[in-house]
């Protein structure tokens, strides 16, 4: 096991499965101990691609997906993705190169949105808006905010 | 980065929260940025973006401006 099959493992996993490998997962798979396959997740250092959990040291975040369920699902079939934010949530759309059906809603109000994107798409075909609250040069501060 | 229906709805949340407004985008844009930013980590060719290149992913997508510029 190496940085770069890890990150492979890891994103085959999610994008095949649509779940978020755990580091018993990633053991298995490198027939590593658990405690070496923590190691490995904090040892990545791709910049801020994959993010371990402050405490457990699990996966947090692996850009564009998130661990924990969030306000922005994206679904193909059977596998359900979650993101962080709207941008994540186009960027998992991008990343898993299928139609996707994504289940999200206003921030303000809460309405439901629903919006179908194909592979390919250049536009989302609804009228609205991302509002990003930090200037870019904070964006890494504290990703979790951001 | 958070999705909003309208201008509206994001200056009521604003204020309800105590926020300062950022900036709002038409989300066409912010797709228009995803599929530039969010390249196939499965590939062997993958690495991370230099900030030089992650600001030019910016830039082709229509984020100009100071608010934009990365550290």
């Amino acid at each position: 096991m190496n940085p770069s099959t890890l990150r492979t493992f890891i994103y085959d996993r999610l994008i095949a499965a649509g779940t978020m490998p755990a580091s018993a997962d990633i053991a298995k798979h490198f027939a590593v101990s658990e405690p070496d396959a923590l190691r490995a997740l904090r040892e990545m250092k791709i910049g801020k691609t994959v993010l371990p959990h402050p405490t457990t040291g699990e996966i947090w975040m692996a850009g564009p997906f998130s661990a924990a369920e969030t306000q922005y699902g994206i679904r193909a079939g059977e596998r359900r993705w979650f993101a962080n934010c709207a941008w994540d949530m186009l960027g998992v759309a991008t990343l898993v190169g299928v139609p996707v059906d994504i289940e999200t809603r206003c921030t303000d109000c809460g309405d439901p949105i629903a919006l179908r994107l194909e592979a390919r798409d250049r536009t989302v075909g609804a009228d609205l808006l991302v509002h990003f609250l930090l200037p870019a040069r904070r964006w890494y501060d504290d990703i979790g905010f951001t | 980065m958070s999705l909003f229906r309208s201008e509206e709805h994001v200056a009521r949340w604003l204020r309800q929260n105590g926020f300062d407004r950022g900036q709002s985008m038409p989300i066409d844009s912010v797709l228009r940025l995803a599929r530039g930013w969010y390249t196939d980590p499965r590939s062997e060719t993958w690495r991370p973006r230099t900030r030089d290149e992650s600001q030019r992913v910016l830039t082709d997508a229509g984020f100009v401006g100071d608010f934009w510029q990365l550290p």
